[in-house]
């Protein structure tokens, strides 16, 4: 029995048996499967976080030039879009949406604010009494993630 | 096979399996962590300055209000047609499917025993963390504060009525403004 056995599923010198190849087969392939779905994974989530940090860092500059340059000017102008700081040398920054970007405009000329891998798809100014609330909307190129958030800033026009 | 050759390729293996497990952890654990704390104290930050700016505000153009706050009990702001309402207890905002708080409380009602000066703390409450911000408001006034001229006034001194706007002069008892004198707080 046992010698039977051992000639049938037991190693022999010249090569495999047909079960032996085909359980072989079967392992490197479960094997191979599990580290492409790894390795797809990794390269999948990478993008995503890429553009989570895109996200923030975006969303935390233009949330830090609206509230740093809310503190130093001396008064400023909304329109639905767009708000303008006017500083005490008369210089200016406005910050604009046009299309689905968002620019800065300063005496010298106008440039591009946002990352061009993000969208901008709100960004609207209004006033409530002597506060101004900005409502801004961001979002990734594949439309996966977004940011919506109110930025609450006191006018102070000395 | 000898022995040595298996040593070497069971190591070489083991070395492999470790790394991918490490990446794995790293990639579906840690960044995940870091970007889920970063995303949160971004949130943080911007609650906290809406919360100061509206603050400063009020301290500016209603000071008396803080006032009437209690010591050590949660307030949050509502929103109005022409600014901001304070009522007691916190304010609830959902982002994606988490839940933040942020509320402000008077810690103290009156720094050195001068109710003018207060101490303010904001709190933001996080699904991990609960950031805490001091702010003492003065009862100043901004455009009093930024005039060229300004000298402190401890007296009543002349002025020319030509350049003084209404907003300089407060009215203090006992104190009689007649023509051409103005008392300036």
């Amino acid at each position: 029995m046992l010698k039977q056995h051992q000639e049938r599923f037991g190693y022999h010198n010249k090569g495999f048996t047909a079960i032996e190849f085909i359980l072989y087969i079967g392992i490197i392939s479960f094997i191979l499967l599990l580290t492409i779905a790894i390795f797809y994974a990794i390269i999948f989530y990478t993008g995503e976080y890429y553009d989570k940090t895109l996200l923030r860092n975006d969303t935390f500059k233009i949330l830090q030039k609206i509230y740093y340059n809310n503190t130093y000017c001396s008064s400023t102008e909304i329109s639905g879009n767009s708000i303008k700081f006017i500083f005490n040398d008369g210089s200016y920054e406005r910050m604009f949406a046009s299309g689905t970007t968002l620019y800065i405009e300063n005496p010298n000329g106008s440039d591009r604010f946002l990352s061009d891998k993000l969208y901008l798809t709100s960004f609207n100014v209004s006033t409530s009494g002597k506060f101004i609330n900005i409502y801004m909307k961001l979002e990734n190129k594949r439309r996966t993630q977004f940011y919506s958030l109110t930025s609450t800033i006191y006018r102070w026009g000395f | 096979m000898d022995k040595g050759q298996f040593l070497v390729e069971a190591l070489i293996g083991l070395l492999l399996v470790i790394l991918l497990a490490l990446s794995i952890f790293v990639v579906f654990n840690t960044i995940p962590n870091v970007l889920r704390y970063s995303e949160e104290s971004l949130i943080s930050f911007h609650l906290n300055l809406n919360y100061q700016n509206i603050l400063n505000g009020i301290s500016r153009e209603n000071f008396s209000k803080f006032d009437e706050l209690i010591e050590n009990v949660e307030y949050y702001f509502v929103p109005t047609s022409t600014g901001f309402d304070i009522q007691e207890g916190k304010e609830e905002i959902n982002v994606r499917g988490e839940k933040y708080y942020v509320w402000f409380q008077v810690l103290k009602e009156a720094i050195d025993n001068d109710p003018t000066r207060k101490l303010l703390g904001i709190f933001v409450q996080t699904p991990s963390f609960l950031y805490n911000t001091k702010l003492i408001l003065t009862r100043w006034n901004m455009k009093v504060f930024l005039q060229e001229n300004w000298t402190i006034p401890n007296t009543i001194g002349p002025l020319n009525v030509a350049t003084v706007n209404g907003y300089y002069s407060t009215k203090t008892p006992n104190v009689e403004a007649t023509s051409g004198k103005i008392w300036l707080p």
